[in-house]
């Protein structure tokens, strides 16, 4: 009997414990669901999540901006896909760089975006006391996820107003972690602006306002207030677009004219304080570095024309000028070049982490330049406020006061013009340049001495966008081309 | 009803049945326990009384007596006592029926009531006639429904000791045992009815007396340790009862999700009662490699002129010559064999000692054993020994309840020192020792084009160096232990609870000593390196099931319901360093603290799963069987954990039919058929769940991040196969069996990698979506040749087909490989080789066909294409085995065999190309050398751009060999000179092993498959063996 008793026992048992039997804990091993049952490991995918935005920006996302742009011109024997991408002959089979990089990288903060998002709520529940933290790195999350959904549709969609009500074709909404069996479609323009907005509205909520001791390395509550802005900009939506940027102009102050060179050239140790999100490149190699070069055989160099665009006493012309003062570089002491200095660290910099570039994603000037905007396309129509945003930063730019600078205009139209010649001057190189273009309808036009085939396209052209690389095509029977390709 | 009517009927209904086709043996079985109902109720009459006895002396306990043509019977005591009354009517006569479950029946005549001693013999055919497929499911051979082959004790019985999976090599008709050797080293894969997978293993699974063996994630080898001392060479050979393959649904779902390459089970050997048993077995032998089956390559004459050849053709002056007498090296007079110079003689030795017996209620088999191997590749330093300790105990705690312990034990310790894996090609001038006598580990050569200008040389080649110097060894140890309760509850059911746990624990030391040309990382700077690994493997099982069996007239059921659990863990850890200060002290903690590193992974996986079986004969006649399995995988995310196979089978015997009439002519025929899924479930789960990792190319603002690495793909699942299986079985004249299958098992869900959208991840990613057939034939024939008193010749033969074709990849792309391609509608191994078109006769430069077939100079990949009478596996495998029994000798002759298919011979034919640094095949000498000369070698050209060594069809060579695979004659001493020893039994037998091979093309002075077959040569050994039982 005992014996029965004993075999019961052990069935039950067994039984029992049948229920969770199959779910296996993985210590030691970094599966995705057990690497994010820890808190530590979560902070890591935090970092981790900066550090794919990092190489979003640094490998094409701004070299692409720019290179499609008009305001630097390419040496010849320049990489293949740069070339096309200047020359506009890129097609969906150059899968190498352009056009498959820039959409595959950003997919990769989406999903580690989507990952954060997804586990980050469990943590919650079994560290409460460090809500906040948690809490912060989910906000992280749903901002990149934002940031890499808007930059996205960016390249590879016409702009927003393109049709009325943005119905035109964007990119796949991803907005959890999809299965592979998944169909993934492109979403229109309009739903990928919506799901942008959202995110960025979540993450205010999960990120707490911080502006006073910002570390602009990260993603903070007033990036996401700054990106709004921008998004609400690119939309049309000129009182969103007002209201943000006005709260983040009231938060954040702009770099002193002092300040100004050296934040872009010693980034590490001076982020500047009008830095709102910047990507931090400490010890890491940078592509904009190496690209912008004037050493390098095959470089991007400011176009000539742009030169024409500053006043002699603008600080922003240092910039475009790379003076080698080191004695050491016998070679070059002494000498000056055409040079995209934005990205180029000073030569006095000892520490070799730190002699590396730093890219801007959202910095205080922008603000100004879009609440110029917003206001002087806005229904109010305030122009003369938009005079007064771009006097701040043509104030800083030239030394003088504010009272001192006069601009020219007379109408709305006068108006639009200096603002973007002032987004020229202030924001060149930073990734803004052709999507301004688009935006704006404007044609390309690229200076005679420019070393492109193209030297003008009118707008629209579907080359506008980038193609959808043949590696999604083929891998995707959903994917649909884009126009012209 | 009463229970005397009850019997009654089942005797008589089973005996009808029996009668008709005179095989008794499958009914034994029910018989027993028809039989015990009726001893119940006796009356007082006439009574036989007597006791029965094995062949071997030993009383029977259990055996059946009782009277043909009624319902009377009874069971021996322990004694093997019986005591049966006589019918009503015995003054007529009547006989009675003795019998025991492996023995052969015997019928006695009785007339008046009387003493009767019975010895039965043993019957080996008997044996053959229950199938066990595992989970306590025991299937009469006559009505199996699905496609299981057991091989016997006897079958592997006088076959090399060292590992379990090559003992079935030409046994099993459909299974295919490929031995490779790399370095000296083996590794066997096996398959059964062809290649299962793509990219999972398509490796059988091995379940040793109910728990699954760890052979590996993906392949026969496992992890962790440089190189895989098999996990199937850790049990003695003699200690295994049975080895039953499962190849199709019916039999092999009962595994499930596992099954879909084919189950192999193993059965241990088992307690008896009765007197103590002893045996004793010694077995020592002597290797050496069959010089036949080694590759021929030039001496050191035929070098001298190939090379001279070579270097004027290609421009360049003798002056210039590499290789000049030197106060070093005498090239000119230097001729080394280097087989010889590695090849010594290998001995085996070989002792178990098992001894089994026990009372009723604890019985006991015990043994052990000792295996030493040494092999005769890399001068004999190739060392394996293996001790073994088993145990298995019957314990009939009460009359329901029995615990059956299983406690086995195995420590191996291998040194596996192997040789450079192209010692073949090391120049015949250079000789192992320097002018000193002492090993060599210089050259003094010159390298240059322009001049001579000799320096010199470390010569890594010379394995004699390592092979002195160096440690490569590894020690295991297993433990597996079972404890199996059972409790009968009724007649035919029973419910048992069967607890396993099997754990395998190695460690790895190798050692490149500072003293070695590879050791050294300059002249200056010896320095060694070191390298320890840990491997642990534990895995733990729990079965509780419920075994139904029951004859109810002429319906026979059994049933069998389970669940079954399995944790698996598996944990590596690995430290090395370089940097030593004297070879003495060679641990890693003496290695140069900088160089240190270390290493450890830890996986763990578990397995939940549901079992049914059931089967249903009627009258002998039809047979229907069912089966499910429901199988939970951890290793596999939550969306796709669960899989469901089931099977099901019918069979049906002619042969017991009544309209059958030619019962004299045909004694069997039976029809059978089956139709199930199976499922594949070897592959790495870190890709259903996707991983994450710290790495420094995560690095942001100075502090190590994590990223995505893999995505997780949640739906990836097993691979699944869907598998029928038909068959007809005919016996004739009851002296041949031949058994016919037709296969065709349909995989699909393979894991195949491939891109997905971006939006996923930028990388190929593995998923379920090819699907691939294997179908074959397969035959199999027994037959008794010779069968009279003194002598008897009984046949086995065995053969199949296999035709394997991709019918679905990944968006039907392909992927191409060195020389082969998966593409849909071509074979998983087609070659896929430029077409060779010979040599220009004109100017001896080689020509091949490009795409389109026109004849071009110039070798291209792209010219790849598929050639459908090329494959890479035979067409035709199987064996054959011949035993002759004569008085008391046995003589066993197995043959292995292959026809068809093709290899490459690709590794030295290169016309001169890396002549002037590495030897070549003897074929080399048939080259081109003036215009006119027709040959397939073109002009030899010193690092020519010929693309020789590549993939063309100028290298296949044709694989049909017949292997004379194992002989042994026994004798077994007559039983009077035995008992004067007072022993229950003695033989002598003389074995031999690998003996002879042939190949077609075979030809002394040229290479062909049969110096290919194998890297290094075939091993052939002559043993002689002692065997005594007392």
């Amino acid at each position: 009997m005992g014996k029965r008793i004993l075999s019961s026992i052990i069935i039950i048992a067994n039984v029992a414990q049948g229920c969770s039997f199959l779910n296996v804990s993985f210590n030691g091993k970094s599966t995705i669901e057990s690497f994010f049952r820890d808190y530590d490991a979560f902070v890591a995918a935090g970092i981790g999540l900066h550090r794919t935005i990092y190489n979003f920006y640094d490998k094409e996302y701004v070299e692409y901006a720019e290179i499609a742009g008009d305001l630097i011109d390419l040496t010849l024997n320049s990489g293949e896909g740069e070339s096309l991408l200047f020359n506009y002959e890129l097609k969906p089979e150059h899968n190498v760089t352009y056009p498959q990089k820039i959409w595959s990288d950003g997919y990769v903060i989406i999903t580690n975006a989507n990952n954060i998002i997804k586990y980050g709520p469990a943590l919650l529940e079994d560290f409460p006391a460090r809500a906040k933290e948690i809490n912060r790195i989910i906000g992280q999350a749903y901002f990149a996820r934002a940031l890499a959904h808007f930059n996205l549709c960016n390249c590879y969609a016409q702009t927003y107003s393109y049709t009325k009500d943005a119905s035109h074709p964007g990119v796949p909404v991803s907005d959890h972690i999809p299965g592979f069996d998944e169909p993934i479609r492109r979403s229109n323009v309009a739903d990928v602006y919506s799901l942008v907005i959202s995110d960025l509205k979540r993450a205010l909520e999960c990120l707490e306002d911080d502006s006073s001791k910002l570390n602009p390395f990260y993603i903070s509550n007033v990036a996401c207030e700054a990106l709004l802005a921008r998004v609400c900009l690119y939309a049309e939506d000129w009182d969103n677009a007002e209201k943000y940027s006005r709260s983040v102009m009231d938060k954040i102050a702009l770099s002193a004219r002092e300040q100004y060179v050296d934040m872009y050239r010693n980034g590490c140790d001076n982020a500047g304080t009008e830095a709102i999100f910047r990507l931090n490149g400490y010890d890491l190699t940078s592509h904009l570095t190496s690209v912008t070069d004037p050493s390098r055989d095959n470089h991007i160099e400011p176009d000539l024309a742009l030169y024409g665009m500053y006043d002699e006493d603008d600080i922003r012309l240092n910039l475009l000028t790379a003076t080698y003062d080191n004695p050491e570089n016998t070679a070059y002491y002494g000498k000056s070049f055409r040079a995209c200095c934005k990205f180029i660290p000073n030569c006095n910099i000892s520490d070799d982490k730190k002699n590396t570039s730093c890219p801007f994603v959202l910095r205080c000037s922008e603000m100004y330049l879009i609440h110029a905007e917003a206001l002087c396309k806005g229904k109010s129509g305030n122009l003369s406020g938009a005079e007064d945003d771009l006097k701040h930063l043509i104030a800083r730019a030239s030394g003088k006061s504010k009272s001192a600078i006069s601009l020219q205009w007379s109408t709305k139209e006068d108006m639009e013009t200096l603002i973007e010649r002032e987004r020229i001057r202030e924001l060149c190189f930073e990734g803004h340049r052709i999507f301004d273009i688009k935006r704006y309808g404007h044609n390309l036009v690229r200076s005679e001495s420019s070393s492109s085939k193209v030297k003008l396209l009118n707008y629209p052209d579907d080359r506008f966008i980038l193609p959808i690389s043949d590696l999604e095509m083929r891998a995707n029977d959903q994917m649909i081309q884009n126009k012209g390709y | 009803m009463n229970q005397d009517r009850i019997s009654k009927i089942l005797l008589l209904s089973i005996f009808a049945v029996c009668a008709a086709h005179g095989s008794m043996a499958e009914t034994v079985r029910s018989v027993y326990s028809a039989a015990e109902l009726s001893v119940a109720g006796q009356q007082s009459e006439d009574k036989v009384k007597g006791n029965v006895k094995s062949d071997s002396g030993e009383p029977l306990a259990g055996a059946m007596v009782y009277i043909k043509g009624s319902a009377t019977g009874v069971q021996t005591d322990f004694d093997g006592n019986y005591s049966i009354e006589a019918p009503k009517d015995a003054e007529k006569g009547y006989i009675l029926v003795f019998q025991y479950l492996g023995m052969v029946t015997k019928e006695i005549p009785v007339k008046k009531a009387r003493l009767l001693n019975v010895v039965l013999m043993q019957d080996n055919e008997l044996e053959a006639a229950v199938v066990n497929v595992g989970y306590g499911v025991i299937q009469n051979m006559e009505n199996l429904t699905g496609s299981a082959f057991e091989i016997t004790s006897s079958d592997i019985a006088k076959k090399p000791a060292n590992r379990i999976d090559n003992l079935l090599a030409g046994l099993v008709p459909g299974l295919n045992v490929t031995e490779t050797k790399s370095s000296g080293r083996s590794s066997v894969s096996i398959r059964i009815r062809g290649e299962g997978s793509l990219s999972a293993s398509s490796e059988p699974l091995w379940v040793i007396d109910g728990v699954p063996i760890y052979t590996g994630s993906k392949t026969n080898s496992v992890s962790g340790t440089s190189y895989t001392v098999s996990p199937l060479s850790f049990l003695n050979p003699d200690d295994i009862e049975s080895m039953t393959v499962l190849k199709d649904a019916a039999t092999a779902t009962i595994y499930g999700a596992d099954g879909a390459n084919g189950v192999i089970f193993v059965k241990t050997k088992k307690a008896q009662t009765g007197k103590s048993s002893y045996n004793l077995s010694v077995k020592y032998g002597l290797s050496a490699i069959d010089r036949s089956t080694t590759l021929k390559v030039l001496n050191a004459a035929q070098w001298r002129q190939i090379a001279t050849e070579t270097w004027e053709n290609s421009g360049y002056s003798m002056k210039i010559f590499p290789y000049q007498d030197n106060e070093y090296n005498t090239y000119s007079t230097t001729d080394t064999d280097w087989f010889d110079v590695y090849m010594n003689t290998g001995q085996t030795t070989q002792m178990n000692f098992s001894v089994n017996g026990g009372t009723e209620s604890l019985h006991n088999y015990f043994s052990s054993s000792y295996y030493w191997e040494r092999s005769p590749y890399s001068t004999s330093r190739q060392n394996s020994r293996r001790v073994t300790l088993r145990d298995n105990a019957d314990f009939n705690i009460a009359r329901n309840l029995g615990l059956n312990v299983i406690m086995a034990g195995t420590y191996r310790d291998d040194d596996l020192p192997g040789l450079y894996s192209f010692f073949d090609e090391t120049l015949p001038i250079f000789s192992p020792y320097d002018n000193n006598g002492d090993l060599r580990f210089y050259n003094y050569y010159s390298s240059s084009l322009t001049a001579y200008e000799p320096v010199l040389k470390k010569f890594y080649a010379n394995n004699l160096l390592p092979l002195k110097y160096d440690d490569n060894n590894q020690k295991t140890l297993t433990a597996d232990v079972n404890a199996i309760l059972s409790y009968k509850i009724m007649d035919g059911l029973q419910i048992s609870s069967n607890t396993g746990f099997s754990t395998r624990c190695t460690y790895e030391n190798t050692y490149t000593s500072k003293n070695t040309p590879s050791g050294t990382s300059s002249v200056e700077n010896h320095d060694g390196s070191s390298l320890r690994a840990g491997v642990f493997s534990y895995i733990m099982t729990e079965n509780l099931r419920a075994n139904f069996s029951r004859v109810f007239g002429r319906h026979n059921v059994n049933a069998m319901a389970g669940v079954e659990f399995l944790d698996k863990k598996y944990f590596t850890l690995n430290s090395k360093g370089y940097g030593f200060v004297t070879d003495n002290l060679k641990e890693v903690t003496y290695a140069n603290a900088e160089t240190k590193t270390g290493t450890s992974t830890a996986k763990m996986s578990r397995k939940l799963s549901f079992i049914f079986n059931g089967s249903y004969t009627f009258d002998k006649r039809y047979t229907v069987s069912l089966t499910a399995r429901s199988d939970g995988n951890s290793e596999f995310s939550t969306y796709a954990r669960w899989q469901v196979n089931a099977s099901a089978g019918f069979a049906w015997n002619i042969h017991n039919e009544n309209f059958f009439g030619i019962k004299d002519l045909i004694h069997l025929l039976r029809f059978k058929a089956s139709f199930g899924t199976m499922g594949n479930s070897t592959v790495d789960s870190s890709v259903s769940y996707g991983s994450y990792s710290l790495t420094t190319s995560n690095y942001y603002g100075g502090i190590l991040g994590a990223t995505q690495s893999s995505p997780a793909n949640p739906g990836l699942s097993w691979e699944k196969a869907y598998s029928t299986n038909v068959g007809i079985d005919i016996g004739l004249l009851k002296r041949l069996e031949i058994k016919l299958e037709g296969y065709n098992k349909i995989s699909t869900d393979m894991i195949y990698s491939g891109r997905v959208s971006s939006v996923i991840t930028d990388m190929s990613v593995p998923r379920n979506v090819a699907e691939m057939t294997n179908s074959g034939i397969e035959v199999s024939i027994v037959s008794t040749n010779i069968k009279n008193a003194d002598f008897e010749w009984r046949t086995s033969f065995n053969g199949s087909r296999n035709w394997n074709k991709i019918t679905k990849l990944y968006k039907d792309t392909y992927s191409g490989f060195f020389d082969s391609a998966w593409m849909v509608g071509q074979s998983k191994d087609a070659l896929w080789l430029v077409k060779y078109a010979g040599v220009d006769p004109t100017n001896g430069a080689p020509m091949w066909y490009d795409k389109k077939g026109n004849l071009t100079y110039t070798f291209s990949y792209d010219d790849r294409v598929f050639h459908p009478n090329y494959r890479n596996t035979p067409d035709f495998i199987g064996g054959m085995r011949n035993t002759l029994t004569y008085k008391g000798f046995v003589l066993n002759i197995s043959l292995l065999y292959q026809f068809g298919g093709w290899t490459k011979f690709s590794k030295h034919i290169d016309d001169g190309s890396s002549i002037i640094t590495d030897n070549g095949p003897i074929e080399m000498l048939d080259h081109w050398q003036k215009p006119g000369d027709v040959t397939m070698n073109p002009k030899l050209l010193y690092k020519n751009s010929y693309h020789a060594t590549v993939n063309s069809t100028r290298n296949l060579v044709n694989t049909t060999c017949i292997r004379l695979n194992n002989v042994s004659l026994t004798y077994n001493l007559p039983d009077r000179a035995v008992k004067a020893m007072r022993m229950r039994s003695i033989d002598v037998s003389i074995i031999a092993d690998n003996l002879y091979t042939f190949t077609p093309g075979q030809s002394r002075k040229r290479n062909s498959y049969k110096t290919l077959m194998v890297s290094g040569g075939i091993t052939r050994t002559v043993s002689a063996e002692f065997s005594f039982g007392f």
